[in-house]
């Protein structure tokens, strides 16, 4: 018997001989070294393992930078937003109502990060991308006098209209070649043609309405272009950096994954926006777009995006109505609108203000609504000090990994808290020809969750595999499918959730879940799961289903950088990650590619 | 079924009259008996002289009459080779006016065939030569020979820049009429009597607006329907997307480069998948090819070209000041790389008078690229992305340095610049005259083959030499011209234009016209 490793399944050895009741498979998590995204694409740790960030030789290590030049296929989500930022929002809407954007244009179709899905415009992504071209066109034609501004549809007036439009689209000055080319697009449009004996003109309307097709075919806007200023080269570290529209382009879509704004082209234009990033980044991370796509992005890390596609047994758990799923849902929001934005970065962990409705306050949290609370009104409130903890008690994220029935959540949920706060998933397992023996008396099923744990423990090639991720999901045995408080289990034994940590992690005896929490948010590793986090998100690219996006013997030092950035802008907040994300040479600097 | 060509002259004739439309209707008739086409006279014009190399290395063409030349390699690789004839020995002497410009003295000698009769009054400087009476060639051939005349004007005169030194007339004008005017004299006292300038027209859009104003537009060919006009529109877009991808692969690394290519097959793809649903669903009515179609005899002229965007090339500022002789390093950059407009506005021009000759609405005209003391800036300098104005730069160097080397690599960056802008134009002109090899006209014959295009120069070099000049006469091989050689030797400009007036029957040799140049006609 061979073990398979496929995309979307990573199988511990002790999967086989447990009967398949130990919940290993299932998607891949963020930050899993080795591990395979549900898209088949590599996940790779850019920190490499929490804890581990390389510290590097100093301000000109190469290693700070981590990218080649490169071109980034925008994707499903950035091309709506161009969209948005081109034509209007009627439109955008009009591109999902109508099946046109899908991918990371879906919610709960996002992965983390973003970048990784197929960046390569072949057949099929092309047939997607011209076919909303194509609606972008025809909406243009449907609404040429709104949209253009002109009430007397000439030439010189749609001409002007374009010529701003492809600015925008270009996110950079056109050089005086590729204006010139679209002019003598627009004039062979204008032109009669005689084609195959029929005579074919445009008017004014239906010539702009191509040259907008043309805009949102052509590969300066629906890529990314970092390819730098090789006359600006640095030598410490070696590096070229990206040119002023390249940064702002760069900037605008990792911060709010929209096309920079006129005010940022406007930098770029003047010459100004690389020696006022800083600035720039505050500017923009003061703005609530900034903050609900990197609130957004961060639900997308902690997988709380799936929540729409969990599966839950209805029949054991029949409070897990649409409604309920939707309540949990807007509280994990409100929850990380409010601690990215108001509270620490370990106030992920730690924080015990929560927003509640009726329903969550009576189903989920047992206790009492917040004055003012309703059914459709959440309310700020502090939940119980020994019960609930951050994110790791929260009943969002607690309900995102496991089996339908609730049945041995340790496996999933150790996974979850191993990849998501201490970036170290378990390596993924060796091939073996034989199940292993597991030990005990009783059948694997009837064990108590500690018995479990122990019994894998036990066994070498599980240990492997479950040493780093059982006592995570062992120490949250206090919630169950949903994340209500329990003392005892599913089968009516007292639940009993201490436990003690890799040893790779420091090796502490923890209690519970709020223990757990407690004492993560005390390591590095954690702080570095987190810089690695936002640096991946930054940075990544993946292609073809094989590309390893950073290498972590080279991206552990400019983790480390992000770190000391970080650490050195005094307060540990959400917001000062970002910043040193983009101060990072990495952001800034590209390889010299062949 | 009514034949097509009969329903084609009806709906024709079921529209009111108009000169244009008198002439396409006059014109299909002829197609239809066979007509031979007319013959056209189109005079270019092209600034500064060469960069010949030393010992003419960098212009002598070693086959033919272009193959083998780095300075005429442009023609070759637009295939015209076959098409044109190459001259080096064009003489102005003994025409000359003491006082007159290099340039402005000899653009006026080379289309008149004449000395200037004096210098005009201008703002600020006293150079700006008067053309004789008499007129500038074209339009004493237009005058005297009656199958070069159309109803109307007759003819069209167009620049594409038109930005002097200081407002000279003589450097941004080809044609002069045989009318005479007076002209106040700068040198001297009193006024002079000159050929009127026959100012070109800086604006596409307004030349087209005179030529074709008179013409009704008709379309009896079926017109596309919706589907039709979203497919052909679609195929123009993804012929857009796919020259885009090949622009933008060059400067991308290879990892980005493989990308690209897979998004260029994608683009293909669609592309030939469109080209094939329109082939399937709108088969040729005429029974022709496919694709673009041949049409038949006068079929061109049947749907009148929409007219060019408004936009012009640049002149000279208002106040009649000129642009400046700002002459020599330091003073002769550009505020900007004028090339790209500057080639739009040069195909925008010489696609409107195409037009005009294919509908057979005038039969000669002339078009400058530029004026003769040309200001249009070109990021052509070597080792700079500055842009530099091709005339002022000219003057920082002598004719000696641009013959000091029998390589561009090896010439001064300032020798090097006029070589590449030299090209630059050489390039414009044969990548649109190209496209008159293979349009037809509206007899169906090849607008190319029945339009001589004399290809000149005012001077040699930037030395404002007017002997040993070079120029070319590009098509016009079924009035009789004999093409593929370059020809060498010392023949008077009144030669070169006594040989072109032959081919139109103006067998006179009276002064401005010579005796023609042995062996360049042959009727065939």
């Amino acid at each position: 018997v061979s073990v398979r490793k496929a995309p979307g399944i990573f199988l511990c050895r002790c999967l086989l001989a447990a009967a398949v009741l130990l919940g290993c498979g299932g998607r891949g998590l963020p930050g899993g070294t080795g591990g395979k995204a549900g898209s088949g694409q590599v996940i790779t740790g850019a920190g490499g393992v929490a804890g581990m960030a390389a510290t590097c030789a100093g301000p000109g290590d190469e290693r700070l930078v981590i990218a080649d030049q490169r071109i980034l296929r925008l994707t499903m989500n950035e091309t709506l937003n161009t969209v948005r930022h081109l034509i209007d929002d009627t439109e955008a809407r009009a591109l999902v109502r109508d099946g046109l954007v899908v991918g990371d244009a879906v919610e709960s179709n996002r992965l983390f990060p973003p970048l990784q899905e197929r960046q390569i415009a072949s057949d099929d992504s092309f047939t997607s991308l011209d076919r909303i071209a194509d609606h972008v066109s025809d909406y243009v034609l449907a609404n040429f006098a709104s949209l253009t501004g002109c009430a007397t549809a000439t030439d010189a007036c749609a001409t002007a209209y374009f010529d701003k439009l492809t600015v925008k689209a270009y996110r950079r000055p056109l050089t005086s070649s590729e204006r010139a080319r679209f002019d003598a697009l627009f004039i062979k449009l204008r032109n009669p043609q005689i084609v195959n004996g029929y005579e074919v003109t445009f008017t004014v309307e239906e010539a702009t309405s191509f040259a907008v097709n043309a805009l949102f075919s052509s590969p300066q806007m629906l890529w990314r272009w970092e390819i730098g200023d090789p006359d600006l080269a640095s030598a410490a570290p070696a590096g070229i950096p990206l040119t002023e529209h390249e940064l702002a382009t760069h900037l605008s879509f990792f911060l709010t994954d929209q096309p920079p704004s006129d005010a940022l082209l406007a930098a770029a234009d003047a010459g100004t926006l690389r020696a006022n990033l800083p600035a720039h980044v505050d500017a923009l991370l003061g703005s609530q777009t900034a903050r609900d796509w990197l609130r957004t992005i961060m639900e997308t890390y902690l997988l709380i995006n799936q929540l729409p596609a969990v599966s839950v047994d209805r029949a054991k758990f029949p409070i897990f109505t649409p409604s309920l799923a939707a309540d949990i849902g807007t509280e994990a929001r409100k929850f990380l609108d409010s601690t990215l934005w108001s509270g620490t970065l370990t106030d992920l962990l730690q924080s015990r203000t929560t927003f509640l409705n009726t329903r969550l306050a009576a189903d989920i949290y047992d206790v009492a609504a917040p004055p003012g609370a309703t059914e459709t009104t959440f309310v700020q409130t502090t939940l119980p000090a020994n019960l609930r903890s951050g994110l790791l008690t929260n009943a969002a994220w607690l309900t995102i990994a496991g089996r339908a029935d609730g049945s041995f959540p340790v496996v999933p949920r150790g996974k979850l808290v191993a990849a998501v706060f201490a970036c170290m998933p378990a390596p993924p397992p060796a091939d073996v020809t034989a199940p292993p023996q597991i030990p005990g008396s009783k059948p694997f099923e009837e064990q108590t969750s500690q018995e479990q744990v122990a019994a894998r423990a036990a066994v070498t090639a599980c240990n492997d595999c479950h040493g780093l991720i059982d006592p995570y999901g062992l120490a949250l045995e206090n919630y169950d499918r949903l994340g209500r408080y329990r003392t005892v289990d599913d089968r009516g034994r007292s639940v009993d959730a201490h436990t003690t940590l890799p040893a790779v992690i420091g090796g502490d005896a923890v209690a519970n879940a709020v223990d757990l929490a407690a004492k993560l948010a005390t390591k590095p590793a954690f702080t570095a799961c987190m810089a690695s986090a936002m640096l991946r998100y930054a940075m990544v690219e993946a292609g073809g289903g094989t590309e390893v996006p950073l290498p972590p013997q080279q991206a552990g030092c400019a983790t480390a950088d992000v770190v000391r950035k970080y650490e050195s802008f005094g307060g540990r907040t959400f917001t000062n990650l970002v910043r040193a994300t983009a101060a990072t040479p990495a952001f800034v600097l590209r390889r010299a590619a062949p | 079924l009514i034949p097509y060509r009969f329903r084609r002259r009806a709906f024709l004739t079921a529209l009111s009259g108009g000169v244009g439309l008198k002439i396409m209707l006059r014109n299909l008739e002829g197609a239809a008996a066979g007509m031979r086409s007319p013959a056209r006279l189109l005079v270019t014009h092209w600034p500064l002289g060469i960069v010949a190399g030393s010992n003419n290395s960098l212009w002598t063409p070693t086959t033919g009459s272009v193959g083998g030349s780095l300075g005429l390699k442009p023609f070759a690789d637009a295939g015209l080779g076959p098409d044109m004839t190459v001259i080096r020995g064009v003489t102005q002497l003994p025409h000359n006016l003491a006082g007159a410009g290099g340039a402005e003295q000899g653009l006026v000698i080379a289309m008149t065939g004449r000395a200037p009769v004096g210098t005009r009054v201008n703002c600020c400087e006293g150079d700006d030569a008067i053309a004789a009476p008499g007129g500038s060639i074209e339009q004493i051939l237009l005058g005297s020979v009656p199958a070069l005349q159309r109803p109307g004007k007759g003819y069209a005169n167009s620049i594409a820049d038109s930005r002097t030194d200081l407002g000279e007339i003589s450097t941004q004008c080809l044609s002069y009429s045989t009318e005479a005017v007076d002209v106040e004299r700068y040198a001297g006292t009193g006024l002079v009597s000159g050929a009127k300038p026959l100012m070109p027209e800086l604006a596409p859009l307004m030349q087209f607006t005179n030529i074709f104003s008179s013409l009704i537009p008709g379309a009896q060919r079926p017109v596309a329907d919706a589907m039709l006009k979203k497919m052909v529109g679609k195929r123009s877009v993804l012929d857009f997307a796919a020259e885009e991808l090949n622009q933008v692969k060059r400067m991308a690394p290879s990892a980005a480069r493989s990308k690209l290519g897979i998004h260029t097959d994608a683009v293909r793809a669609a592309e030939t998948s469109v080209a094939a649903a329109i082939n399937a669903r709108y088969p040729n009515p005429d029974g022709g090819v496919g694709g673009n179609g041949g049409p038949a005899c006068g079929a061109t002229c049947m749907v009148r070209p929409l007219p060019p965007l408004p936009t012009m090339g640049k002149a000279d500022p208002a106040g009649g000041r000129g642009s400046g002789n700002a002459f020599g390093t330091g003073r002769d950059v550009a505020m900007e790389d004028d090339a790209p407009v500057h080639a739009q506005m040069g195909k925008a021009h010489l696609d409107v008078l195409k037009a005009a000759f294919i509908c057979d609405l005038i039969r000669v005209g002339t078009y400058q690229w530029s004026t003769a003391s040309n200001h249009v800036g070109f990021a052509l300098y070597p080792d700079t992305t500055q842009p530099y104005q091709h005339h002022p730069v000219s003057h920082r160097i002598g004719t000696n340095n641009t013959v000091a080397a029998a390589t561009p690599e090896a010439l001064i960056p300032a020798a090097r610049f006029l070589f590449n802008v030299q090209l630059w134009y050489f390039a414009r002109h044969a990548e649109n005259f190209a496209t008159w090899k293979t349009a037809l006209d509206g007899c169906g014959n090849s607008l190319l083959d029945f339009t001589c295009v004399p290809f000149l120069t005012e001077v040699r070099a930037n030395g404002h030499e007017r002997t040993d000049m070079p120029a070319m006469i590009i098509g016009g091989k079924q009035l009789g011209f004999v093409h593929d050689r370059y020809v060498t030797g010392s023949f008077s400009i009144n030669q070169f234009w006594g040989t072109i007036a032959h081919a139109f029957g103006h067998t006179s040799t009276d002064a401005p016209f010579a005796a023609p140049i042995d062996g360049f006609l042959t009727r065939p």
